[in-house]
């Protein structure tokens, strides 16, 4: 607060530099004044829905019709030619129908048809709001991941996970708001959880080591004594420094960060550290199996940050026991094998965090959700593969104000179109704006004269998917 | 605000507006209202205002500074002291503290002009442009590599030239006008001289390094937003307005229309920055501009044509001259393996070269090749290469406990890797130093995953003159194999291993990392990992870690004579035994012989091909020079190859940038309009517009581009037409870095959405003083930078906090921080550790101890010690940094090992008045006496002066407070 002019609210760059921030930067209270004026949102203007965010994401595109889309014309017409003419955007030209190897089944009191490829998720059946209608406008790796996340193909824009940042703050000032788990980098790489022009601050923190994942907590050189003596007489140096310049509140909002990021260094290494957590939740999460290890100890931490109040966590599975890949899901051959690998790295995993938060009483105020860049072709590319599809696929969320057990829109007969109740990427990002209380319309931010959105100009939420 | 209403502006913006947009009045009464838009306007002649304090000002915007002021009723700021003056203007203009003793001759300068001269001395540094080439790479979007694993085809690797030549336009000062129109169109602007413009065609890397999809499928649309991402920063760097709006309907603030925008899309859909749209499955590759004229080319391509048959005709002469010579030699071979145990004194005289190579044969002598080294290699302080005079092979050794990339290969920390040549694999020899049973082990790697097509290796036991292949291997691009000897092998002292990597089909990308590990008992290792590595380029060949000498060399296959034992076993069999018989070693070379002669002319005999390889490379027979060359060609052939080496020993350079006519083999390769794309769509076409400027400024009816795609009218219009407007946006780019913040506030956005100038009028004089000095930027900085205003203190008074909390009329200094360049540069400049050097490919590692300017920046993976200090993020333009303050920033000051570095360099480098030094070295001035007393409660609780981190311990704490990191 600007000590000299109570009587003004204080602007947003009055805030930016009396507030010394953690991992965290302002929320909704810093939007209401200032700078921002133009993207103003009333208080409450939408009744939260969840609090926080996991987005598990299948780099490389997950094939709908082998995991969530039974079709039966695809069986029985397999090895025909498609009867419509495929889309004029086209990576390379794919063959003719290719049946899914797999069978479905039905699950749960809702009867969800969901493939035997995830015997643990399908347990969940109940819980699940599965979105057979999804559709994206780009067809390579590169430019669907980043609309995927930032809403638009080509240029720079700020991620989901920084929107919300942004918009809503963090709830814990010790602990980065927006965390990215990822072993191996994705296609495109940090553009997909970049702040692009929002502040800097509200970026993604990429933590690509599990064993070490945040930099700088600790000191190879001085003893936490020496350290602490150090900081005792930083701060006097800098307070008798502040002293004989006037006010000035970015001198003391930098005093204050040092004695927060004192304060970080126990505090944040407990967030990550799983070794506390008992042998069955352990267990539950897959750890006791090399093939599970590796995504149950994301999946484990993305719970753990959860419980701290970290606004966004993204899991991306990039690495299974056998191979570091940033786009794993991308069978254009190899279906047959590599598709039942990535289900059993995944699969217990992802169950065993759906029925963790459940246990815990967090999966009613936490969104999760589930899907990759784009679904794969129902038609073969070579004989073991498919090939990228944006023009319809399934996508699927948890928790957090959605309704469990329920299938909402639907492709045509064989996996192709999303005929039913279509949902554009930017209708999904609208819509999780919405359960977690932001009106996507109204969260902007002005940049070179114009006011950007997650959603740009289009989105609609699915109000039909909200319980 | 000073609107003058230009009328002839107003009467064209209507005659457009009428063709292209709905005859709607509240429509004409929004366009009317833009079109009086401030920025749009010519410049106002400068009305110097009245003050009353007329003692204060010292340039002419003090006078409109002062003004202002005066208005508010506010008085300005005392001066700053000088102390704080020579850290603020020279960080400002070379991005560095200064020296304590720069700072004590600053303090005891008595001129009157002393701080104008300090001013001078640091425009004249080439650090300048350094600085001041960083805050323009901002705004123009600069990045060194788009991916991390992109391929050098896919990737703007060489743009590096053109951030060289932005910092040494600034260093030169360069006009800005030319500045302006070299980016957008050097290419095609002729030299007053009529020669190659290099510098010109560098200077257009800017308008290749868009933010576009690179590995979109959808090629059209990618076409459609590189030409999006030029319209963009042609008009937002150069004339702070935003125009991508308009690519889908006309702009609904400022006064452009999807008309101007497809008017000038036209001219970048007629150039291209690719060389091709690419393969929808792949990234599409990016235009590599040779330096070099058409005429220059033509020529080099004539000379390498030359090179290439005067090198076959030489070679077929010296071949020719070898066999006769080997072929005559052979005749005697029983004469030369005798000669190697025993004197040979009968005539006619043996060739000296010949026996020399016999004897290192029998005696299984070393010969060690790439004995040529060079350290730094690729600008690396961690790799060092090795060559002989022939580029390859060759074997490069990263000691780094970091990766590196350079060109297209990824060698891992800690390695060797190896390049064959075309006709010849390179190896390391492992010679036993004793009797041993030993198990190799190893990898051989492809380190090019990027190009050539796979990697072809052996690894071979050589014992007395008898080779064993113990293991063979092959892999595609990319792969690896696994070396794994089953049984354990027995070796005698002075048996070699021999692991060899072989030309593959096209050797060229066969950069092959090797690595080989020999074990013989517990406790007996060899391996290339500790005994080759730390001594790489001191040895070769390398002893190992017992000391034993000669144990590890470089080996060449040319190296290696094909000896056939079928032919040469009675002479091993005679060499071994015990007694060493002179008369059975003489028969054994005579039973050779007589084998020799008789198999040479009889092609049928099983030893017929044994006896030609003793005619081929290799042969002991076979020298470079045989004394038979007479008075062949070959010298005078010899010296026109060394001319022509000569003359091409430089390769071409290359440069990123854009050509003319549109990108090849799509449908807008050449010259021509194109459609309106309405909402953006290139599926949904309107009417053909013609390539032309913007109507706001030149009108409806202007003259139709007729030289090829119109960049160079685009380069005229921007610094002719909108010269009033080109020189407002960088004037307040200049401000903005002098004094926090611009007149304008929003400086890449000076359209009806931007901030309005706090000082207009200021704003005019300036811009008109900077076209009025030839487009000057250094008159610009001695402008500002000499005024009153400038040299105010940073102390905010209540009262002005008061009056003006924004400080926006700037009645005190900004206090600044570092920024994320100046304090990483600092940490090292303030311990003397700081290389200087400039220019050349952007370094890796971030304890690299270079300017951070050249510290690679990558799309795909952001550097975290740029990032968390707020650099610019190169995937957009920043017209302004944000500035950040959190946790984590303090977490890297106190823990990270670069600050951990500097504080120990710091402490070693301070002397006996530590704290005073300290001082001096990193806040420009002398401690106070209650300062040093502080220091030395502070040190004593630490542990001074026994415990030798003490001094480190504080001198971090320095390095971390605000006074070092703030500029006052």
């Amino acid at each position: 607060m600007n000590p000299f002019h109570p009587q003004n609210p204080m602007t947003r760059r009055d805030a930016l530099r009396t507030f010394a921030n953690g991992f965290g930067m302002l929320g909704l209270a810093g939007m209401l004044n200032g700078e921002a004026a133009a993207s103003t949102l009333s208080t409450g203007h939408l009744f939260p829905r969840a609090k926080r965010v996991i987005f598990l994401f299948m780099a490389g595109g997950p094939s709908h019709v082998d995991l969530f889309d039974p079709k039966s014309r695809l069986q029985t017409e397999s090895g025909k030619p498609l009867p419509f003419a495929m889309p004029a955007l086209h990576r390379t030209k794919t063959g003719n129908l290719l049946g899914s190897p797999w069978k479905f089944a039905r699950h749960g009191e809702s009867g969800m048809e969901i493939s035997e490829l995830l015997p643990h998720i399908s347990t969940c059946a109940d819980d699940l709001c599965m979105i057979r209608s999804m559709v994206a406008d780009n067809i390579n790796h590169n430019g669907a991941c980043l609309q995927m996340n930032t809403g638009e193909q080509s240029f720079s824009r700020p991620s989901l996970g920084s929107w919300l940042l942004y918009g809503l703050g963090s709830e814990n000032q010790n602990l980065p708001g927006f965390v990215v788990l990822s072993p191996a980098q994705p296609a495109q790489g940090a553009p997909l959880w970049g702040s692009s022009f929002l502040p800097a601050s509200n970026q993604g923190t990429l933590l690509v080591d599990l064993n070490n994942p945040i930099a700088n907590l600790g000191n190879s050189q001085f003893s936490s004594k020496t350290q602490r003596a150090q900081l005792d007489a930083l701060k006097m140096i800098n307070e008798q420094h502040a002293a004989t310049r006037g006010a000035d509140n970015r001198l003391n909002a930098r005093i204050e960060s040092f004695e927060l990021a004192y304060r970080m260094q126990t505090e944040a290494p407990e967030a990550f550290d799983i070794k506390g957590e008992s042998e069955a939740t352990r267990n539950l999460y897959g750890l006791d199996d090399p093939v599970t290890e590796i995504f149950g100890k994301q999946c484990l931490m993305a719970r753990r940050l959860a419980e701290r109040g970290v606004r966004c966590t993204q899991v991306y599975h990039t690495q299974t026991s056998k191979r570091k890949s940033c786009q794993l899901w991308d069978q254009h051959g190899g279906l047959r094998q590599e598709l039942p690998n990535n289900c059993a790295a995944t699969d217990k995993p992802i169950a065993g965090l759906l029925k963790d938060l459940k246990a815990r009483g967090l999966l009613d105020d936490t969104l999760v959700i589930w899907g990759g860049e784009f679904g794969r072709t129902p038609t073969a590319e070579g004989d073991n593969g498919r090939e990228h599809h944006p023009f319809g696929f399934t996508m699927w969320m948890a928790g957090g104000g959605v309704k469990g057990g329920m299938t909402y829109g639907a492709t045509d007969e064989y996996g192709w179109h999303a005929t039913e109740n279509p949902v554009h990427v930017h209708d999904l990002h609208a819509t999780i704006l919405h359960l977690m209380g932001i009106d996507h319309e109204q969260l902007t931010y002005r940049y070179s004269g114009r006011d950007y959105r997650l959603t740009d100009v289009y989105g609609n939420v699915v109000h039909d998917i909200i319980a | 605000m000073h609107i003058t209403c230009q009328r002839w502006l107003w009467v064209t913006f209507i005659a457009l507006s009428f063709s292209t947009v709905a005859d709607d009045v509240a429509v004409y009464e929004l366009l009317e209202a833009r079109a009086q838009h401030w920025a749009y306007q010519p410049l106002s002649p400068t009305t110097l205002p009245n003050v009353n304090d007329t003692a204060w000002p010292v340039t002419t915007n003090d006078q409109f500074i002062l003004h202002a002021l005066e208005q508010a009723g506010l008085q300005p700021s005392a001066k700053a002291d000088k102390p704080t003056l020579i850290r603020r203007v020279t960080y400002d203009l070379i991005g560095l503290p200064p020296t304590p003793d720069e700072v004590d001759t600053f303090l005891t300068d008595t001129r009157p002009d002393a701080y104008e001269q300090l001013v001078e001395r640091l425009l004249a540094s080439p650090h300048y442009g350094e600085r001041w080439a960083r805050h323009w790479l901002d705004v123009v979007r600069y990045t060194d590599s788009f991916d991390s694993r992109a391929s050098v085809k896919t990737d703007v690797i060489e743009i590096w030239r053109y951030r060289d030549w932005v910092v040494n336009a600034m260093n030169f000062d360069m006009p800005y006008d030319r500045f302006v129109s070299d980016q957008v169109a050097g290419d095609v602007t002729p030299l007053a001289d009529g020669s190659f413009n290099r510098d010109g065609l560098i200077a257009t890397g800017m308008l290749a390094i868009g933010n576009w999809p690179q590995g979109d499928a959808d090629k059209e649309k990618m076409v459609a937003d590189i030409v999006d991402d030029q319209v963009d920063v042609v008009m937002r760097t150069f004339l702070g307005s935003t125009m991508a709006c308009a690519r889908c309907h006309d702009h609904k603030f400022d006064p452009f229309s999807t008309k101007d925008y497809y008017g000038l899309a036209g001219i970048f859909y007629s150039s291209s920055i690719l060389p091709g749209p690419g393969m929808k499955t792949e990234g599409s590759p990016i235009l590599h501009l040779a330096l070099a004229s058409e005429d220059s080319l033509a020529k080099r391509t004539a000379a390498e044509e030359r090179l290439v048959t005067l090198r076959t005709e030489r070679d077929d002469l010296l071949k020719q001259a070898r066999t006769t010579f080997a072929t005559r030699e052979m005749a005697q071979t029983d004469r030369y393996l005798m000669a190697t145990i025993l004197e040979d004194t009968s005539t006619p005289e043996l060739n000296e070269d010949v026996l020399r190579n016999w004897k290192r044969v029998v005696k299984g002598e070393i010969i060690p090749a790439l004995q040529g080294v060079s350290k730094n290699f690729q600008n690396f302080p961690g790799l060092s290469s090795r060559q002989d005079t022939d580029s390859t092979p060759s074997a490069v050794a990263n000691t780094m406990d970091t990766e590196v990339r350079y060109s297209t290969i990824l060698q891992p920390a800690q390695s060797l890797v190896m390049h064959p040549a075309p006709n010849e694999g390179v190896g390391i020899v492992w010679r036993a130093p004793e009797d041993a049973i030993v198990t190799v082990s190893g990898i051989v790697k492809d380190a090019d995953a990027n190009c050539g097509n796979g990697i072809e290796w052996t690894l071979v036991h050589r014992a007395s003159g008898v080779e064993e292949t113990i293991a063979t291997g092959q892999f595609d691009n990319g792969g690896m194999s696994t070396i794994k000897v089953d049984a354990p092998l027995g070796v005698n002292r002075s048996d070699q291993v021999l692991l060899t990597v072989l030309p593959n089909n096209d050797y060229s990308c066969d950069t092959t990392q090797v690595s080989l590990e020999i074990v013989s008992g517990a406790d007996k290792v060899w391996s290339i990992a500790s005994d080759i590595l730390p001594e790489f380029a001191q040895g070769n060949p390398w002893p190992d870690a017992k000391g034993n000498p000669d144990v590890w060399w470089l080996h060449r296959e040319s190296g290696k004579p094909n000896l056939d034992p079928n032919l040469f076993s009675p002479w091993w069999t005679a060499l071994s035994t015990e007694s060493r018989d002179i008369q059975e070693m003489k028969e054994a070379a005579k039973a050779i012989q007589a084998n020799i002669d008789t198999a040479f002319s009889d092609s049928t005999s099983p030893l017929h091909a044994a006896v030609q390889q003793l005619l081929v490379l290799n042969a002991p027979f076979w020298l470079k020079s045989p004394p038979m060359l007479g008075d062949s060609r070959v010298p005078a052939i010899n010296r026109e190859i060394k001319a022509l080496e000569t003359q091409l020993v430089n390769p071409i350079e290359y440069a990123i940038g854009i050509q003319e006519g549109g990108v090849p083999t799509t449908e807008y390769a050449g010259i021509q309009d194109v459609r309106v794309h309405k909402r953006g769509e290139y599926s949904n076409l309107g009417d053909l517009v013609s390539r032309q400027m913007p109507a706001l400024i030149s009108g409806t009816s202007q003259r139709p581009i007729t030289q090829g795609s119109g960049r160079l009218d685009l380069a005229n219009w921007l610094t002719e037409d909108c010269s009033d407007l080109l020189a407002r946006v960088m004037v307040n780019r200049v401000w903005q870095h002098h004094f926090g913040a611009g007149l304008v506030r929003t400086p890449s956005d000076f359209g009806t959405q931007g901030i309005v100038p706090t000082h207009p009028e200021l704003l005019d004089a300036l811009a008109t003083q900077f076209i009025e000095s030839g487009w000057s930027l250094k008159e610009l900085h001695r402008t500002l930078l000499n005024s009153a205003v400038y040299q105010q203190s940073s102390h905010a008074s209540d009262e002005h906090l008061i009056a003006d909390p924004e400080n926006l009329l700037l009645a005190r200094m900004n206090r600044r921080r570092l920024d994320a360049e100046s304090l990483r540069d600092s940490l090292m400049f303030v311990t003397d550790r700081l290389d200087t050097a400039s220019g050349g490919p952007a370094f890796i590692d971030v304890a690299t101890p270079r300017r951070t300017l050249y510290l690679r920046t990558n799309r795909s993976k952001l550097n975290t010690f740029v990032t968390l200090f707020d650099g610019a993020d190169p995937t957009s333009s920043i017209a302004t940094r944000n500035e950040s303050t959190v946790a984590p920033q303090a977490l890297y000051l106190m823990n990270h090992p670069l600050v951990l570095t500097a504080a120990e360099a710091l402490s070693a480098k301070v002397g006996d008045k530590p704290v005073e030094e300290m001082y001096r070295r990193l806040y420009s001035r002398y401690p106070s006496e209650s300062e040093l007393a502080f220091a030395e409660s502070t040190l004593n609780k630490m542990g001074y002066p026994e415990s030798s981190e003490a001094l480190t311990a504080y001198a971090q704490i320095l390095l971390c407070s605000n006074e070092f990191y703030f500029i006052d």
